[in-house]
């Protein structure tokens, strides 16, 4: 690799740092929004970092003869939060607001050393981490309903898009035929089209087929442009594995088919992972195209998506809902991301 | 009757296209080992690839223990194939490589361990078998795709250009294995190559081919002493021979061949070959190593011309030379001749070749 100089390497430097910090803060500032408490939420200015404590003070009030809890932020700044004498009241308030979870009986033997010194004492609790994804699935209705629902749109656009695409591909890999140049032009053009665009059109069409609101319509929108992106990357694969391959299988006894499934499609398994890869993500992470296209069966993006529009005061709720949409998509990229990285390197031999 | 028969073979690419072969007829022997060679472009992998069935003939027939062929898928024609690129798959295991055909024909596994072994051990790769081919050589993955192809005991074994992508040691020493493979096995061979020494060391027979058609079908000796064109007397022999457009006239009694420079005299045998030519131009060949360089004339010197470059080639030297206008190389066994010195050239032994300047087929 080529040396860079000072300055090169300085300005280098710049850049990726900027990179990092617009990628890195805002998930930063998300998680510590994901894990914040009703309390936390409100605190201004916010800082990036996630909080795994709550600090309270309490002390007991003689005159009213109740315990007087006071939540203190993380700048130390001292805030009113709940005066009570029931512990239970305490208990569910520490449990919305504090996401902790203490038993009543707990509570008051740890705030037994207020009563006796009558002075104030600070507290401080380990955060409940699950408490915002608990109330996720418990404010938000259908969410565990909209999680399957979003797990089996994607498995059927993964199907949908990469059979067809990759069969296409294939063809356009391997095959002369007319119109090839304007069909791959074509490809192209499909993934012009806005998913809203679409949606509306494709909607009449569903309701006519009884589709409508069901899982295998909604897969059917989301295959279409990724049935043209899937061809455009495997053709590209295919075209680079080398035709003697196939041949030799054809050679010593393979048919057709057999030589695509034990030849031909171990060595795209790159570009399989990749289009799989764009397909999940479509069809995961769309809101908008379910918005149209169903009704009472939500996807769990649009459960999120419908989570901040119902709760605009308790954003923490909507913040855990996107985490639950994020993991299966990280964990997905991760997983296939070993076979994406062969695409730049082991394919063709 | 023969054991692989090509008859009045035909292929074009397209309605419009040009035969890439042209009716070509060719009976090889069981047991043979069958050299295809030409230049790039003359049909040679397309032949053996029609032979495969990879490729659609466009006319003819192909027939294979007297039955035709053609109908038939590849993998039902009773053929294995070695191809340029090796085409050892690069996500199976060698060993899996090599099973690959049995296990299609689901053969037990018991049998499969066995020949895979057998056919792993002929080639020398046994301590290789859990190894993918990206971690093996060149010449190693070239030993797979032999296994492979010996493994299924084919009727006909056909290998497109195989060690062409080695480098030049291995493909001298992989040379002698595919020899010594064929040797044992006996099995039909068609060995596609471009490179003459290969075909000179490797065949029975050599099918020299050029444009679709063939021009010379014979042994090594045959081809290389025996030429029927002159295209395949300047393919075959490095150097290439040198071919001298001269007339044939009488001078007194005698025949001789003349242009300004060479000047040969024909013995009895000559003049009868060439008594229809007389006053009529043709083409003279003559192998560099025909040549015999001397330092002064002799009776039988045709012609004298100077030594303007020698390369020596270890145990003998080329002389770049000119006759008129047109170069001439001449193989000689003597070392120290020196640049520039005025030399004379005879021929050993008559051993020169007349061809038809229109037709561009030995005289004889």
């Amino acid at each position: 690799m080529k040396r860079l100089n000072p300055i090169q390497r300085v300005l280098l430097g710049l850049i990726l740092t900027t990179a990092i910090i617009a990628v890195v803060l805002p998930l930063m500032f998300f998680l510590a929004n994901a894990f914040s408490n009703s309390t936390e939420i409100y605190d201004y200015p916010k800082t990036p970092l996630m909080s795994f404590t709550v600090t309270v003070d309490v002390s007991y009030d003689q005159v009213t003869e109740e315990y007087v809890i006071k939540y203190v932020d993380r700048r130390g700044d001292v805030k009113n939060a709940i005066n009570s004498s029931s512990m239970l009241l305490i208990s569910n308030y520490f449990e919305q607001y504090f996401s902790v979870y203490r038993t009543p009986e707990e509570l008051e033997s740890q705030f037994e050393e207020v009563l006796t010194s009558g002075e104030t004492i600070r507290l401080t609790y380990a955060k409940n981490l699950w408490h915002n994804f608990k109330t996720f699935f418990f404010i938000t209705s259908k969410a565990d309903e909209a999680l399957i629902n979003s797990i089996v749109v994607v498995i059927y656009t993964i199907i949908i898009s990469l059979t067809l695409g990759s069969m296409s591909g294939y063809a356009i890999a391997r095959y002369r035929f007319k119109g090839k140049d304007q069909i791959n032009v074509f490809l192209l053009i499909v993934r012009m089209f806005p998913t809203v665009g679409i949606s509306i059109p494709l909607a009449v069409i569903l309701i006519r087929y009884n589709l409508f609101d069901t899982m295998l319509g909604l897969a059917i929108l989301y295959s279409l442009p990724n049935i043209a992106l899937t061809a455009w990357i495997t053709s590209s694969i295919f075209v680079g594995i080398n035709r003697e391959l196939e041949e030799a299988s054809l050679v010593f006894g393979g048919n057709g088919f057999q030589t695509f499934m034990k030849i031909t499609l171990p060595l795209a398994l790159p570009a399989m992972a990749a289009s799989s890869m764009y397909a999940f993500l479509t069809a995961w992470n769309d809101t908008i195209s379910a918005l149209i296209l169903t009704n009472d069966h939500p996807t769990l993006a649009l459960a999120v998506y419908q989570a901040i529009g119902d709760n605009t005061t308790n954003l923490q709720y909507a913040a855990a809902g996107s985490i639950i949409l994020i993991i299966p998509a990280l964990i997905f990229t991760f997983v296939v991301r070993k076979y994406v990285n062969q695409m730049w390197g082991s394919v063709s031999v | 009757m023969s054991y692989l028969q090509l008859i009045n073979l035909d292929k074009k690419y397209s309605a419009k296209g040009n035969m890439v072969v042209k009716s070509m007829n060719l009976s090889i022997e069981q047991g043979e080992f069958i050299v295809f060679l030409g230049p790039s472009g003359c049909g040679k992998t397309t032949t053996i690839r029609m032979i495969s069935g990879l490729e659609e003939i466009s006319g003819g027939d192909i027939l294979i223990e007297g039955e035709s062929v053609v109908n038939l898928p590849p993998k039902e024609r009773g053929v294995s194939m070695i191809f340029q690129s090796y085409a050892v798959w690069p996500h199976m295991t060698v060993y899996d490589n090599i099973a690959y055909p049995l296990k299609l024909k689901h053969v037990p596994k018991v049998e499969i361990d066995r020949r895979v072994l057998a056919a792993a051990e002929k080639t020398n790769i046994k301590d290789f078998l859990n190894r993918y081919p990206s971690q093996l050589s060149g010449g190693q993955r070239q030993r797979v795709a032999v296994s492979r192809a010996i493994v299924v005991e084919p009727k006909i074994f056909l290998m497109d250009e195989p060690l062409s992508n080695l480098d030049s040691i291995l493909r001298v020493s992989m040379r002698s294995e595919l020899k010594n493979i064929h040797e044992t096995l006996k099995t039909t061979s068609i060995f596609v190559t471009h490179d003459q020494s290969e075909a000179m060391s490797l065949a029975d027979r050599i099918v020299i081919m050029k444009d679709g058609l063939i021009e010379q079908i014979g042994t090594p000796k045959e081809v290389y002493f025996d030429c029927q064109s002159i295209f395949v007397a300047s393919f075959i022999g490095t150097p290439p021979t040198n071919f001298f457009n001269v007339q044939v006239i009488k001078e007194q009694d005698e025949m001789v061949l003349r242009n300004q420079e060479i000047r040969y005299p024909l013995d009895a045998k000559e003049q009868e070959i060439l008594k229809n030519y007389l006053d009529q131009f043709i083409v003279l060949g003559i192998r560099p190593e025909s040549f015999e360089i001397s330092s002064k004339r002799l009776q039988q010197t045709i012609m004298q011309t100077k030594a303007d470059f020698i390369e020596p080639q270890g145990s003998h030297v080329i002389v770049i030379s000119k006759c008129g206008e047109q170069s001439i190389k001449i193989s000689s066994p003597i070392l120290d001749l020196k640049p520039k010195s005025t030399i004379f050239l005879s021929v050993k032994n008559r051993q020169v070749m007349f061809f038809d300047q229109i037709t561009e087929k030995r005289i004889r």
